[in-house]
């Protein structure tokens, strides 16, 4: 694996076992949180992650951060299989992928000044001394867009938009390969979120970071990524880089999802395409999983395991009325 | 847009004002504002977090949080009545029957622990309109809002439905004693994009089923395009535009407005950096003299921070008012 910077992401199952009982629990199912995705992206890009609640994109991100054991399958960063590390290793790979998460409000400790918040992954990774470290986090503040004259104050001070500054900021601190965004701006109001979007993008230009970026607003992701891939119960249904997803998407998921985004035009006006929701994964559909509301559905559908077949050059979709 | 003109007036706010009374000084959450809202139409409120939208819908329902709330100044009038010299015991008479409310999060509006059909049922239970058996008025309501199989699920608890189906839930108690305005505060925010369009279209059907008024609030551009026939914008507790949707859209009079709308991002359009309006609302402990904008405005002139510009009217017919200096 040479992928330097990079991630590489192969075959990745995750299945969480579902007991009943107390005391004598028994197995009554599994629920495939994760089943079998594959995908990669080089350093410096971006890899957006979309679909909705529920379909798995939260476990993935889990399994990267080390958060969770997968069942089977492979994660390589910068070109070392990061699963069954020692704990030792593990701890040093986290210098190298950092988290930003949805609710700014709820990741900050309330209780600790913000240098104490910027600078804490230097703390625990034992970096610099403490004065070395205070400058740190007036560089760190300044790159985000924060006046370091803060670095005192508490979070409760600052609005959402501002903590989400902190909150990068500190994922900042110890200069990663990658960050991962989870919904990094679906907490925030519009104005705040085109700051940060353009924030995201200009810090990406300057230290050549790798992104993955989870996120059910699809116009978001299409301004921050190079590469998408939509996930459903579990599965990747399509991955293709950003131009072709949005311009000629092959699955009728990724379709029914591109045309129920409400747009901000009242010339415009959107039915919704999809009927129902999301079956559950404990009891998934055979076939093609996303077959009970396929507009599309033929009677092969209902059978075999669907796969991602390269379609185009780079374009993958899993749908199997493509041949 | 004529046949909206001429329909009679709802729902009037006159010179609003919603003080919170803190340690740190008086938080003018609502500053004086002025609406109305016509019967059956749907009328967006649009606004960031912070600027007074949440605090104009608890002051219509008279549910500002005490002690710190207070509405100190200003009239609400449901056709002729004066909602805030309304006694609390008549105010219970109006909420859920003549008023209803919807809330962003269902998951948190409906109670874990009690049945649906309980919680439905005291909709109808506390107005005293049991006409026959009640449960069925129960399955109807869910008939209404086509939660699948309603005789079923009505003994199910909030925790079985998913977020969408405990948002129909919602929508379907708001709408059961066929209120004359429904408010909706952010009914879609917590929902997956596909769940939303469904939320939206059951919405707008409501609304025409009902010819009930329905007040949206909502920090998404989108939404409001897509079921709203006018727009107001608020901004640091007051209302700085109001227009047709259509005309909003294509050309917004406010420097707020046309910022918001271009800092959307559009899908389909990569380009790159987003348009985006620098800095940040002002602290409403102790809102600037001037326009509230202007601070973070670049057509901002010296009178813009001197003096709150008036209330001007650019198109009498469209109803379309704004309140900027650029166009006095």
């Amino acid at each position: 694996m040479n992928n330097q910077g990079g991630i590489e992401v192969k075959d990745l199952i995750k299945h969480f076992p579902v007991t009943s009982g107390v005391i004598f629990s028994r197995l009554i199912g599994v629920v495939k949180a994760v089943d079998g995705i594959s995908f990669s992206i080089g350093k410096g890009k971006t890899f957006g992650l979309v679909g909705e609640s529920g379909c798995g994109k939260s476990t993935t991100v889990n399994l990267i951060l080390g958060l969770e054991k997968p069942t089977s399958g492979d994660i390589y960063i910068d070109g070392e299989n990061i699963i069954g590390l020692k704990r030792k290793k593990v701890f040093d790979l986290r210098r190298k992928v950092q988290a930003v998460f949805q609710d700014p409000f709820r990741s900050l400790n309330p209780r600790k000044k913000i240098k104490q918040i910027i600078s804490e992954p230097l703390v625990v990774h034992k970096i610099g001394t403490k004065q070395q470290r205070y400058e740190r986090v007036l560089e760190l503040m300044e790159l985000v867009g924060l006046k370091p004259e803060t670095a005192e104050h508490y979070p409760h001070e600052f609005s959402g938009g501002q903590r989400q500054r902190i909150a990068f900021a500190r994922a900042l601190s110890l200069n990663p390969e990658m960050i991962i965004l989870d919904e990094p701006v679906s907490a925030l109001d519009v104005s705040i979120q085109a700051q940060i979007v353009n924030l995201l993008i200009d810090i990406q230009q300057k230290l050549k970071v790798t992104y993955i970026v989870i996120s059910h607003d699809l116009a978001v992701v299409e301004h921050i990524s190079d590469k998408i891939g939509v996930m459903y119960l579990g599965q990747l249904v399509e991955l293709a880089p950003v131009k072709d997803l949005y311009g000629n998407p092959l699955h009728p998921y990724t379709k029914a999802l591109l045309a129920s985004v409400p747009v901000a035009d009242p010339e415009n006006i959107k039915e919704s395409v999809l009927e129902g929701e999301v079956p559950s994964p404990l009891n998934p559909p055979s076939g093609c999983n996303f077959h009970p509301r396929c507009s599309k559905m033929k009677p092969e559908c209902k059978k075999g395991k669907k796969i991602l077949r390269e379609i185009t050059p780079g374009h993958f979709s899993s749908c199997p009325l493509f041949t | 847009m004529t046949d909206t003109i001429n329909k009679e007036i709802l729902l009037q706010i006159q010179g609003l004002k919603t003080y919170f009374f803190t340690k740190r000084g008086v938080v003018k959450a609502v500053d004086g504002i002025d609406l109305s809202i016509r019967r059956g139409e749907i009328v967006g409120l649009v606004g960031e977090s912070g600027s007074g939208k949440s605090i104009t819908s608890l002051s219509i329902m008279r549910l500002v949080p005490k002690p710190a709330g207070e509405i100190v100044e200003g009239k609400i009038l449901l056709y002729n009545e004066n909602l805030l010299e309304k006694s609390a015991e008549e105010m219970r008479q109006i909420r859920g029957n003549r008023i209803s409310m919807i809330l962003q999060d269902p998951m948190v509006s409906l109670n874990q622990i009690l049945r649906v059909e309980y919680q439905i049922g005291e909709v109808f239970r506390f107005h005293k309109k049991t006409n026959g058996s009640l449960r069925e008025m129960c399955v109807n309501v869910l008939k209404n809002v086509k939660v699948p199989s309603p005789e079923l699920r009505i003994r199910d608890y909030p925790f079985q439905f998913s977020g969408g189906m405990c948002q129909r839930v919602v929508i379907g108690m708001g709408i059961a004693n066929s209120p004359e305005l429904l408010i909706a505060d952010e009914p879609t925010t917590a929902l997956d994009v596909t769940i939303q369009s469904q939320i939206l279209q059951l919405m707008k059907r409501v609304q025409q089923e009902t010819g009930a008024a329905i007040l949206m609030i909502t920090h998404d551009l989108a939404t409001v395009a897509q079921i709203c026939s006018r727009v107001m914008v608020m901004y640091a507790g007051r209302i700085v535009e109001k227009a047709p949707v259509h005309t909003f859209y294509k050309t917004p009079a406010h420097p707020y407005s046309s910022g918001l709308i271009k800092s959307v991002p559009v899908l389909g359009k990569k380009t790159g950096r987003l348009f985006s309006i620098e800095g940040q609302p002002p602290s409403l402990l102790d809102p600037p003299a001037g326009c509230r904008f202007a601070s973070r405005c670049d057509q901002a002139e010296e009178i813009c921070h001197r003096e709150y510009p008036p209330e001007v009217t650019l198109d009498e017919n469209a109803n379309h008012r704004v309140s900027c200096w650029l166009h006095t």
